[in-house]
C-alpha cells in the first residue's frame, strides 16, 4: 500500500505550511486571511484539491454559496482519494441541512482516513441527526478510544446506547468514567449534576426501579436538582408499592409548590383513594385549608364530585373568582363542559348568583362591596356559559349587557367578537374585536386577535396594516417579512386559509410552504444540541428535546397547514389548469369569453404592475405563481405529507394525506396499462 | 371595615386614548374632536384615569389657561369630568378633581373651574360640597341645546 502522497496533493514546504495555516484559521473563523493564504497557493497550484476545497467551503461562508459549490467539487475531481475535500463537502451538504449527501460524504472521508476524531466526530452529530443511533455508537465507540480523558466522549457514547434502549451498556459507561475519577467533583459542577441524575433515569428506564430509589438515596446529597430527586423519589417508592413513605414525599412536594396538580393526583395514589370519593373529598378539603391561595386543591374536587356535592363545591369556586374579578373563571371550569349535567349545573349556579346582583351600588344582599364589578364579571361568566352550550343569540344578549354597563371593558367586547364569529357574522366580530383593541394600543395579543379576525372576514390589507403596527417594517412598512423571519406560524397560517377562500391560490401555496419552513428549521435547528448538550452534560433535557423533534410534523399547526396544502394541491391535480380555465368559459357566449379574458389580462397586468411592491425580499415568485403552475402537484403534496407518516407521532386517522396515496395508485394503473397498450 | 374595592389613579397614553374616548362619548352629552384628544396627551398632569378594581371606568381632563397679561390669574379649567354610572357614589369623581386641586397647588396656580348646566342640580350641589363656589351666570352657553342652555361657572380658589 503506497503511502506516497499523489502528485496533485503534493505542496512544497512553503505552501504546505500555510496551508496547515488554513486550517488553523478555518477552524477560528479567520476566513479573510485563510482566503488570502488560498489564493497564494492556488496561483502556483490552481489544480491543488485541498486548498479548492477548503477556499470553496470559506465561501460558502461569505454567502458565495454557488461558487463556492463549484470549487469544493472542482477541488473533489482533482483529488478524489482525499479526505480533506471530502470532509468539506460533508461539511457543506450539513450547512445546506442535506444530511443524507453528508452522511455519504463522511463515509467516503473515513475511507481514507478512519481514525481521523474530527470527522468521526462530526459523523456522529449527523448520524444522531438521522437517529441512526447503532452508526452512532460505532462512530463514538472509536472517539472514545482514541480520547478517553475527555467526559464529552463518554456522554456521547452512552446516549447512543441509551437511544438504542442498550441501557445495560449506557450505564456502565457512566460508571466507568465516574470510577476513573481520582477525585470526587464538587456540587457545583453542573456537568456532573445532570450526569448522575441521568444515569440514575437510565436505571430507572431500564425497569429496575428498586436499584433506581437504592441510586436516588446514595446520590440525593451529591446533586443540584432537588426537585427532581424528590420528584423521582415519590415516583420510585409509588411503583414499588411503599406507599407511606411515597406520601411523605408527596406532602414534602406540595409543600413546595401546592400548585401543581401532578403532586396532588399523586398524593391521592399514594393514599390509595383515587377511587374513594368521600376519602378525597376530605382529603381535599384539608389541603384547601392548609393552601388557601391554591387553585387545584378546589378545582380538582370539581372533577370527580358529582349532583348535589358538585353544586355546592362549583358554587363556592365559581362565585369566589367572580368576587374578585378573575376573568378566567370560565376558562377554568370549562373542561367540565364535557359532561352535560355538570354544564347545566354551573348555569344554573351562577344564573342563581347574578339574580342577587344589582348592576350598581346600591342595595346589595351579598355583603360584598365590589358591586358593580361582580355584576359586570358574572354576565361575561354568563355571556360564555351561553356561547359555550351554543346558545349564542343569549350569550350576545348578555355580551351587550356587560358593554351596556361597562364600555370601557376590553374582554367584553373580545367575547362580543368571539360570539359573532360562532354565529357566522365574521365582519360585524372582526369590527368589535378592533374595538377591544383600539382601548388598549400596546396590547399585542390584541393586535394579533384583530389582525385574525380581520382576515377571517378576508380584509387582507387591514389586517397587514394593523399587524404591522407590532413588526419591524420594510420601506412599505409592511410587516409581513418580520412576521415570517420570526417564525409567527399564526399568521402564516391564517394568512393562506385567507387567501385559499379569496381564491389566491398561488399566494395561499406560498404561505403554506412558508409554515412548512418553519417546521423545517425548528428540526434542522436540533442539530447544534447533539454537541452542546454533550459537553454540558444535560442529557435529560436532551432526550427530552430529541422527543420533541420526533413529534415536531404531527403538532396541530403543521397538521393543519399540511391538510391545507395538501388538498389545494390534490384539487390542482385534479382540475389541471386547462380543464380550470375552460370549465369558467364554459357556457359563455363568444363576446362573453373575450370579455373573461380580457379582464384576466387586465388584472393580470395590474398585479404584475404591483409586483415589486409585494416582493419579499428578493423573492421572484411574490404571487406563488409559480407554485400555482406546478407540474409536479402529487409530488408536491407528498412533501408535506412524508414528514408526518415518518413522525413518531403520526395518526393513521388522518384521511386526508391517503388521498395522495390513492391518486399514485390510480396514476401507476394508467401507466402500466399504457404501457400495455 | 376594609374595603373591598380598589381606586387607582393613572396617567393617560397614547395606548389609552381610547379609553378616554369611549368614558367621554358614552357619558357625555357633547362630543369633542379627534385634536381635543390628541391635545389631551400634552396637558400632563391635568388629565387622569380612574380605575375600580382594575378596570378604567372614569375620566378627567383639564387645560391650563394662562392669562396674557400679568394682571390675571392663571386658571385650570376642568373640561371634562365624567364616570361611568354604575361606578359612581364610591367618590370616584371626587378623588378625579381633589387630584386636579393638589396639581393647582403645586403648580402655583390660584383657581380652579368649569361649567355647569344650570337645571343640573345634582352637579351643582356636587361642586358646591367639593368646596366650589357659584359664580357668575352665562346664558346660552350650551349652544347646541334646543332651546340653548344657561351655564354657571363654579370656582374653587387655591390657597
Amino acid at each position: 500500500m503506497s503511502t506516497q502522497i499523489p502528485k496533485s496533493r503534493y505542496l512544497p514546504p512553503k505552501e504546505a505550511s500555510n496551508f496547515r495555516s488554513i486550517l488553523k484559521l478555518y477552524e477560528q473563523r479567520e476566513y479573510k486571511k485563510a482566503l488570502k493564504l488560498a489564493d497564494g497557493i492556488l496561483k502556483k497550484y490552481p489544480e491543488h484539491g485541498e486548498t479548492l476545497a477548503m477556499k470553496g467551503l470559506m465561501l460558502c461562508f461569505q454567502k458565495k454559496k454557488e461558487e463556492g459549490h463549484e470549487l469544493i467539487k472542482k477541488g473533489l475531481r482533482c483529488d478524489l482519494t482525499s479526505f480533506i475535500c471530502w470532509h468539506v463537502y460533508g461539511l457543506f451538504y450539513r450547512t445546506e441541512h442535506n444530511y443524507e449527501e453528508a452522511v455519504k460524504c463522511y463515509t467516503h472521508a473515513l475511507k481514507y482516513d478512519p481514525e481521523n476524531t474530527n470527522i468521526l466526530r462530526d459523523l456522529g452529530l449527523l448520524q444522531f441527526q438521522m437517529r441512526n443511533y447503532e452508526g452512532a455508537v460505532n462512530s463514538r465507540k472509536t472517539i472514545l478510544q482514541q480520547r478517553p480523558n475527555v467526559r464529552q466522549n463518554w456522554t456521547a457514547l452512552a446516549a447512543g446506547y441509551y437511544m438504542l434502549k442498550n441501557y445495560t451498556m449506557a450505564e456502565s459507561i457512566l460508571t466507568k468514567y465516574e470510577e476513573s475519577l481520582k477525585q470526587p467533583l464538587p456540587k457545583e459542577d453542573t456537568e456532573n449534576s445532570e450526569l448522575i441524575l441521568y444515569k440514575n433515569v437510565i436505571i430507572y428506564e431500564s425497569g429496575d426501579v428498586k436499584r433506581a430509589l437504592e441510586h436516588l438515596d446514595s446520590i440525593s446529597d451529591k446533586v443540584l436538582d432537588k426537585v427532581s430527586v424528590l420528584e423521582y423519589r415519590a415516583k420510585y417508592l409509588l411503583e414499588l408499592g411503599r406507599n407511606t413513605e411515597a406520601i411523605k414525599v408527596f406532602r414534602l412536594l406540595l409543600n413546595r409548590n401546592p400548585d401543581y396538580t401532578k403532586y396532588y393526583y399523586g398524593l391521592e395514589r399514594a393514599l390509595a383513594i383515587e377511587d374513594d370519593i368521600e376519602k378525597k373529598k376530605e382529603l381535599y378539603k384539608n389541603l384547601a385549608e392548609k393552601y388557601t391561595r391554591s387553585d387545584p386543591a378546589k378545582r380538582i374536587p370539581l372533577d370527580f364530585l358529582q349532583g348535589a356535592d358538585f353544586k355546592v363545591a362549583c358554587k363556592d369556586y365559581i362565585i369566589n373568582y367572580l368576587e374578585r374579578g378573575v376573568p378566567s373563571a370560565f376558562v377554568n371550569v370549562k373542561p367540565l363542559y364535557k359532561d352535560a349535567d355538570k354544564a347545566k349545573i354551573i348555569g344554573e349556579v351562577v344564573t342563581e348568583f347574578f339574580c342577587t346582583l344589582t348592576p350598581t351600588k346600591g342595595a346589595i344582599i351579598s355583603s360584598d362591596e365590589s358591586g358593580p364589578t361582580t355584576y359586570l364579571w358574572t354576565i361575561y361568566f354568563l355571556a360564555l356559559h351561553h356561547s359555550k352550550i351554543g346558545d349564542h343569540d343569549k350569550a350576545l344578549e348578555l355580551i351587550d349587557m356587560a358593554i351596556q354597563h361597562t364600555p370601557t371593558l376590553v374582554e367584553a367586547h373580545m367575547v362580543k367578537a368571539k360570539v359573532l364569529k360562532s354565529k357566522g357574522d365574521l365582519l360585524a366580530a372582526s369590527d368589535s374585536m378592533n374595538a377591544a383593541r383600539e382601548l388598549d394600543l400596546q396590547d399585542r395579543f390584541l393586535n394579533t386577535k384583530a389582525a385574525k379576525y380581520l382576515m377571517r372576514a378576508g380584509k387582507s390589507e387591514e389586517a397587514i396594516a394593523v399587524v404591522s403596527l407590532f413588526t419591524v417594517n420594510d420601506a412599505k412598512g409592511k410587516g409581513v417579512s418580520d412576521l415570517h423571519e420570526m417564525q409567527a406560524i399564526w399568521f402564516l397560517i391564517e394568512q393562506a386559509e385567507m387567501y385559499l377562500k379569496l381564491g389566491k391560490v398561488g399566494l395561499a401555496l406560498k404561505r403554506f410552504q412558508a409554515v412548512k419552513k418553519v417546521f423545517e428549521d425548528w428540526w434542522n435547528v436540533q442539530f447544534d444540541f447533539h454537541q452542546y448538550a454533550t459537553r454540558r452534560g444535560t442529557m435529560r433535557a436532551y432526550t427530552d428535546l430529541l422527543k420533541w423533534e420526533d413529534e415536531l410534523f404531527c403538532e396541530p399547526a403543521y397538521l393543519r397547514a399540511a391538510e391545507g396544502a395538501i388538498k389545494t394541491y390534490l384539487s390542482l391535480y385534479d382540475t389541471p389548469k386547462s380543464v380550470r380555465v375552460a370549465a369558467e368559459l364554459d357556457g359563455l357566449s363568444e363576446e362573453e369569453r373575450k370579455k373573461a379574458l380580457k379582464k384576466a389580462k387586465r388584472e393580470r397586468a395590474k398585479e404584475n404592475k404591483h409586483a415589486e411592491s409585494a416582493k419579499i425580499g428578493d423573492d421572484d415568485d411574490p404571487f406563488g405563481r409559480q407554485l400555482e403552475n406546478t407540474n409536479t402537484p402529487l409530488e408536491d403534496a407528498e412533501a408535506f405529507w412524508k414528514p408526518i407518516v415518518n413522525s413518531t407521532a403520526y395518526d393513521q386517522s388522518l384521511s386526508w394525506g391517503q388521498e395522495i396515496e390513492k391518486r399514485k395508485a390510480v396514476a401507476a394503473a394508467n401507466n402500466t396499462s399504457n404501457d400495455k397498450s | 371595615m376594609v374595603a373591598k374595592y380598589s381606586i387607582v389613579l393613572d396617567d393617560l397614553t397614547p395606548n389609552n386614548l381610547g379609553i378616554l374616548r369611549k368614558i367621554n362619548t358614552v357619558v357625555l352629552p357633547t362630543s369633542y374632536s379627534d385634536a381635543w384628544y390628541k391635545e389631551s396627551l400634552t396637558v400632563g398632569e391635568l388629565v387622569k384615569l380612574a380605575y375600580f378594581n382594575e378596570i378604567p371606568i372614569g375620566a378627567i381632563r383639564c387645560s391650563l389657561e394662562t392669562p396674557p397679561s400679568h394682571k390675571e390669574n392663571t386658571k385650570i379649567y376642568i373640561m371634562t369630568l365624567a364616570v361611568l354610572s354604575p361606578y359612581r357614589n364610591y367618590g370616584i369623581g371626587r378623588k378625579l378633581v381633589e387630584h386636579i386641586l393638589e396639581q393647582a397647588k403645586i403648580m402655583f396656580v390660584k383657581e380652579v373651574y368649569c361649567h355647569v348646566w344650570v337645571e343640573n342640580e345634582d352637579a351643582l350641589a356636587w361642586y358646591e360640597r367639593l368646596g366650589f363656589a357659584k359664580g357668575e351666570l352665562i346664558k346660552g352657553y350650551y349652544r347646541k341645546m334646543e332651546p340653548a342652555g344657561d351655564a354657571y361657572i363654579l370656582r374653587k380658589a387655591i390657597e
